[in-house]
């Protein structure tokens, strides 16, 4: 399967009421890479889905290249891409053989064709047997393989999933992102996927471009998205991290006047960037505070603290510790290289 | 099962109010009679309403038909006046049915899938027809044709003297049959429309497909049990329509079953009523059938729910003005222009004479309006029988709504498909189980209704309650229950519930089916034509009997009268649409 690179120039779009569902933004994306936009509802991420799929044109000024072809004038049939909606659109008056094989009955492909490719991708999705069920009879999950194997069907040079997990339960969830992720590795297309759901963009992507109120707001690669977030919105979204006011001087990083871990990049004001996992209880720590609320998990308990004088923070600690709401308690760092954030 | 679970706390809640003298208390609160509801009692009243309205009625019928055996029914069927106008019925019904589909069909993709401009003045504009009463429209009609035309005589091109009116017969029947029904096929195939999401175009699209190939290998099929229903819904109206035929064909004893029935008791009396009750037997089972595969279909195959995301509107491109222009050619056409010729033939002071600044008069409406007894009684009639029917079933609507919004299973399927079958089955034959059952004195109190205002009210109850239940019950459906829980929870009884907490919600909605009511049995002819007698004759008699007896100029004169009123009301409900569910109004 063909993979064509993508490239996006001064893409906006301005909707007839005026509402600026995206603010101008160039994106290049390599061939058979897989790139996941990842942003909260609204954020015009599936506004950019549709604008690469043809399905919404670019304000004058943008311009879409598949390669090296002029694509931004193409509405989505002539664009040759495919589409997994998170609806997934199955056509409901057709077979699960119909919708698999609309796009090539459309091209009038021999019959004979038409058979291996069907028996090729009912096979690649994991749904042979059920070629001739029609569609209300599927379960959500076999839908999803539907809408996969008919959006594969179209020898797409870029493969579209809006979202294309969002519709199931939580369980079927993870177990069809890892089969996702496998199948789009062996597929070598290039695949662009939306979600706001940031464990499907760590496990899918290459790359992920996390988006904010129509731009965007990082480009990376999952470890740099989490390790090294560009802006407060990319360390809350990611890893529900707390922003604990800081400020860097002497070499050190400094809360509330107690040093708590060398830095020497800048200088001024900064937020230490606090995920679950960075702190535990200390009775050394440099940081205190109350623990307003403490939840039990099993393989760990999860403690919301109140810091004297900061902000509420998560922190998780070992299942058997005893510390627990009401409780007033010291916290340290785990690791001595904190992420630190500039404003 | 309903009844029951929420019944079970107001008993304890009685007692808890006042645990020494629960009786005493409620008698405080409420009067008597009213203290010994509970939340059976609105069920009890939908079954009596049900069983007096719709079972009485054509059990009667039925009996009447089938009492003697079968083989009298057989006999009468096999006459071959009742043959031929059954041959007929098929025989318009059907034409007419593809006119509404194609002209319905066309209108409603324009609307409801294409960039055209002013989607909501073309909905109004189309939807019109549905409120204007079937004679009026023929009245209308005949006035824009007619030899004497005085819209064509001002233009100079109206058929020549002495020659047929082309609007009489098959034909006009046909045409006129089609264009009254192409709102039905417009509102239903609008809604199927709706019901396709944009998303399964798209991804037709994606597969490769342009949008006008996706349109029609994805959403067509999609639409399919839509144009089964919409075709099975004007099949039916035109099968029991009577207003139409009535004045277009019966001139040139052109029948249809229901202008049969009519001219069989106008001619011979009551006395025939066995034989044509064997012919409203068979009207109803012709309409009965394509009610049911109608409700089938949509049940079955058509999610009437909107689409979460709705088709993207196709771009006709250089085709939308000739499109807009032509949609509005039309309009002209099938409404502007009758509507405009039945004005004209109002002001004149004789049919047969051109408008102009010597001949135009408003001599007929001070006659009908002022000095005409006659007309001047249909006025207040038909204002009083409407107003009655409407206050009456909005009542009675409150309790009954709510029951049937609390029924689930097939108690709830029954009850419904009971209150639907007076109002689906044509006026004629409601008319003819009218007269069944009050031909006789009631028995105990020895009162005879037959030939009173009591019949047509009654039938008009029979025939209206439906209007006036379904928004209601769609109301009462919208409350969330946990509000009546909430008001149990904090002590009311279900008296209190029922009218300090759920009728208040339900208000708009009650007056939005009085008004509808009202509406429909100010407009309505088919069953009046056959109850009416000396005194208590209706606005659509007279129309008839005025074109009948060749007064036309006055007959059109009442017609413009009845549109003001109509489309007065209209506007009214109109501007309660927003407190209304959704689908209450029928051009909404």
């Amino acid at each position: 399967m063909g993979g064509a690179g993508i490239h996006l120039t001064d893409c906006a779009k301005t909707f007839p009421d005026g509402t600026r569902a995206l603010l101008p933004l160039s994106l290049e994306i390599a061939p058979r890479e897989k790139v996941v936009i990842l942003g909260p509802s609204g954020c015009g991420k599936t506004t950019l889905l549709r604008i690469i799929a043809g399905l919404e044109t670019p304000d004058l000024e943008g311009s879409v290249y598949f390669d090296d072809d002029d694509v931004t004038g193409l509405p989505i049939e002539a664009r040759r891409v495919g589409m997994v909606f998170q609806s997934y659109a199955l056509f409901p008056t057709l077979t699960v053989a119909g919708n698999i094989l609309f796009p090539l009955r459309l091209k009038k492909v021999p019959k004979e064709i038409q058979e291996t490719r069907l028996a090729q991708l009912a096979s690649f999705v994991g749904i042979e047997g059920l070629e001739h069920r029609h569609i209300h009879e599927l379960s959500g999950g076999q839908k999803q393989r539907v809408a996969l194997a008919r959006a594969l069907a179209v020898e797409p040079r870029i493969l579209l999933l809006d979202e294309p997990l969002t519709a199931l339960d939580a369980a079927l969830r993870e177990r069809l992102r890892a089969e996702l992720s496998s199948l789009l590795d062996q597929l070598g297309v290039t695949a662009i996927y939306v979600t706001h759901d940031q464990a499907e963009a760590m496990a899918l992507a290459d790359r992920i471009v996390v988006m904010d109120r129509g731009a965007i707001a990082q480009v990376g690669t999952p470890f740099e998205i989490y390790e090294k977030p560009a802006s407060p919105f990319v360390a809350k979204f990611i890893g529900a991290a707390a922003l604990i006011p800081a400020h860097a001087h002497d070499g050190g990083i400094h809360v509330q006047g107690q040093r708590i871990a060398s830095y020497a990049d800048k200088r001024g004001d900064v937020f230490l960037v606090a995920r679950p996992e960075d702190l535990v209880p200390d009775d050394e720590g440099p940081l205190q505070g109350e623990v307003t609320a403490a939840t039990y998990f099993g393989d760990r308990k999860r403690l919301h603290i109140t810091l004297t004088d900061g902000p509420p923070i998560i922190v998780d600690t070992p299942p058997d510790t005893s510390i627990d709401a009401g409780d007033t308690t010291r916290l340290g760092l785990v690791n001595d290289t904190p992420r630190i954030l500039t404003p | 099962m309903s009844d029951q679970t929420i019944g079970a706390p107001v008993h304890t809640t009685r007692h808890h109010v006042e645990p020494k003298d629960p009786a005493k208390s409620l008698s405080q609160r409420v009067p008597f009679a009213l203290s010994r509801m509970d939340a059976s009692t609105p069920y009890w009243v939908l079954v009596i309403a049900v069983v007096l309205l719709a079972v009485f009625p054509f059990g009667r019928l039925l009996i009447a038909a089938f009492g003697p055996g079968i083989e009298p029914f057989i006999a009468e069927l096999s006459r071959s006046a009742s043959i031929r106008a059954t041959v007929n019925t098929f025989d318009v019904a059907l034409w007419s049915s593809f006119i509404s589909l194609g002209l319905g069909g066309a209108l409603a993709f324009l609307v409801g899938a294409t960039d055209m401009r002013g989607k909501r003045a073309v909905s109004v504009a189309f939807l019109l027809p549905l409120m204007i009463a079937p004679q009026v429209t023929a009245l209308a009609w005949l006035q824009l044709f007619g030899p004497s035309s005085a819209l064509l005589q001002s233009i100079g091109l109206a058929p020549p003297s002495g020659s047929a009116n082309p609007i009489y017969g098959r034909g006009g029947i046909i045409l006129l049959l089609g264009v009254q029904h192409t709102a039905l096929a417009f509102i239903t195939l609008r809604a199927g429309l709706r019901a396709i999401p944009g998303d399964v175009i798209e991804a037709a699209r994606a597969c490769g497909a342009s949008s006008w190939r996706a349109f029609s290998f994805v959403g067509l099929p999609m639409l399919a049990p839509f144009l089964a229903a919409a075709f099975a819904l004007c099949f039916v109206s035109s099968v029991g329509n009577f207003g139409i035929p009535a004045l277009l064909g019966m001139p040139e004893n052109y029948l249809t079953l229901p202008t049969l029935i009519y001219q069989r008791l106008a001619s011979f009396g009551t006395g025939m009523i066995p034989r044509v009750a064997t012919l409203a037997v068979l009207v109803s089972f012709i309409a009965g059938i394509g009610t049911i595969i109608s409700a089938f279909v949509l049940a079955r195959y058509a999610t009437r729910i909107e689409a979460d995301k709705p088709l993207a509107p196709f771009r006709l491109g250089r085709a939308r003005l000739p499109a807009e222009l032509g949609v509005w050619g039309l309009n002209v056409l099938l409404l502007v222009a009758p509507l405009t010729a039945l004005i004209a033939a109002s002001l004149l002071p004789s049919y047969g004479m051109p408008l102009n600044a010597e001949t135009f008069t408003l001599g007929n409406y001070a006659e009908v309006l002022f000095r005409q007894d006659v007309t001047t009684r249909a006025f207040m009639n038909s204002f009083m029988l409407a107003g009655s029917a409407a206050l009456l079933l909005m009542m009675l609507s409150l309790p009954s709504g709510y029951a049937l919004s609390r029924l689930s299973g097939r108690r709830r399927v029954v009850l419904e498909a009971l209150v639907e079958t007076p109002y689906a089955l044509p006026g004629i034959v409601l008319a003819i189980a009218m007269i069944l059952l009050f031909i006789r004195p009631l028995p105990l109190v020895n009162v005879s209704l037959y030939g009173t205002y009591g019949i047509i009210l009654i039938a008009y109850l029979s025939s209206f309650y439906v209007l006036a239940l379904r928004p209601v019950t769609a109301a009462f459906s919208q409350l969330d229950p946990r509000l009546e829980e909430a008001a149990a929870m904090c002590g009311a009884g279900f008296w209190h519930r029922f009218t300090r907490v759920l009728v208040p919600g339900v208000l708009p909605a009650a007056a939005a089916g009085g008004v509808l009511v009202f509406l429909t049995a100010f407009n309505e002819l088919t069953v009046s034509a056959l109850l009416w007698s000396s005194g208590t004759e209706t606005l659509g008699v007279v129309l008839f009997n005025f074109e009948d007896g060749g007064y036309t100029t006055l007959a059109s004169a009442v017609a413009v009268v009845t549109v003001l009123v109509v489309l007065t009301l209209v506007a009214l409900l109109d501007s309660l649409a927003h407190r209304l569910p959704r689908g209450t109004l029928p051009w909404r």
